[in-house]
């Protein structure tokens, strides 16, 4: 189970991952992206996508004999020990698959915002003192501040309002 | 039914019947037919077309997209598992026929009909392009249709359980559609906070 599931999640996280920067170039979000120029974007972003797949399916997880799907249950009877014969191949469950992919998704999500806002906390944003009307929100407005530096700004006016 | 079922089996047989000649085609039906492949680039050019937008209203189409392609699999799910449990127990061609059947890739321990890989490649494809028609849409049909053609080609389904599928995952996405529209302004609702969170 730790096998199949680490694996999967691992592959879903790099091609996300890459997913997500190749978005961010695309669309321009200068507060999502590493790279100061788009080109790397891509290019980072797809040698993640390609990195992630062809780990898992040439590298990582060579196909079972009998495909055993291990459910959520599977897991709290036997824990992350292989709970089936060891000629017995696993692979994941409906559910077990949805639940890693959302999770290495969130996780995905979750770098690509803290990297970002790292290497890019000297990205200037336009105004910090304030949401004016024009100020773009949600996603446009990561194309002029990092993800940081937007909740900041959201804490900020909600201090100046007390 | 009989001669259906029959039908349905030549069909199989022929398809199946072209495995094992040409090792390159083998490999590339065993990678379009495996149980993740597909589903999770599908999975992933939702993720990517959620962020990607170069207008408001495009942005717009574009998640809203992802929330119709999202429901239909959803639904398409929850169908595919209620047939698996109240439907037909079909055995898996290569159970039926074990001495016939060219099987390029590991045996399933659950039922043959209806195909859920048919059904949730199809649900993305038709959920994506009843919001957002153009070549992504037509991509995604066509990876779809690879999937089914693959599923019987490296043989775990017979074409009945493919066009079950087929017809499950539409129908899913039809409804969901006009779930989505019913339960208006839920779905701009939630783009609105995910907004909010600068996640939309």
């Amino acid at each position: 189970m730790l096998k199949i599931g680490l694996e999967y999640f691992l592959f879903i996280f790099l091609a996300s991952l890459g997913v997500l920067q190749i978005a961010a170039s695309y669309s321009k979000l200068r507060g999502l992206s590493f790279f100061s120029r788009t080109t790397w974007g891509y290019i980072f972003g797809s040698l993640a996508i390609v990195g992630g797949f062809s780990w898992f399916y040439i590298v990582g997880n060579p196909h079972p004999d009998v495909g055993y799907a291990v459910t959520a249950s599977d897991i709290l009877r036997y824990g992350w020990s292989n709970p089936m014969p060891p000629d017995i191949g696993l692979i994941l469950g409906d559910g077990e698959s949805v639940g890693f992919f959302l999770l290495a998704v969130g996780c995905a999500i979750l770098t690509t915002i803290a990297i970002s806002s790292i290497v890019k906390f000297r990205i200037s944003p336009r105004s910090t003192d304030g949401v004016n009307e024009e100020d773009p929100k949600g996603l446009e407005a990561l194309r002029e501040m990092t993800f940081f530096q937007a909740i900041t700004r959201i804490l900020r006016n909600g201090k100046g309002k007390e | 039914m009989d001669a259906i079922i029959s039908a349905d089996e030549t069909l199989f047989f022929w398809i199946n019947g072209l495995a094992l000649k040409v090792p390159t085609l083998d490999w590339l039906m065993e990678l379009l037919g495996d149980d993740y492949f597909i589903v999770a680039i599908m999975a992933l050019i939702l993720l990517g077309l959620w962020f990607s937008f170069r207008s408001a209203a495009r942005r717009e189409i574009n998640q809203r997209a992802v929330l119709c392609a999202v429901a239909a699999v959803g639904l398409a799910a929850i169908i595919i598992h209620l047939l698996m449990v109240y439907g037909p127990d079909r055995l898996r061609p290569y159970d039926a026929y074990p001495d016939l059947v060219n099987l390029l890739t590991y045996k399933r321990i659950d039922p043959s009909f209806p195909s859920e890989s048919a059904a949730v490649s199809f649900a993305f494809a038709t959920g994506v392009s009843l919001t957002k028609r153009g070549r992504l849409a037509a991509a995604m049909f066509l990876m779809a249709v690879l999937v089914c053609f693959a599923r019987v080609y490296i043989g775990v389904h017979y074409p009945l359980d493919i066009l079950a599928g087929v017809a499950i995952g539409i129908l899913a996405s039809l409804a969901a559609f006009g779930i989505l529209r019913l339960i208006e302004p839920l779905p701009i609702r939630f783009i609105g906070f995910m907004r909010k969170l600068y996640l939309a």
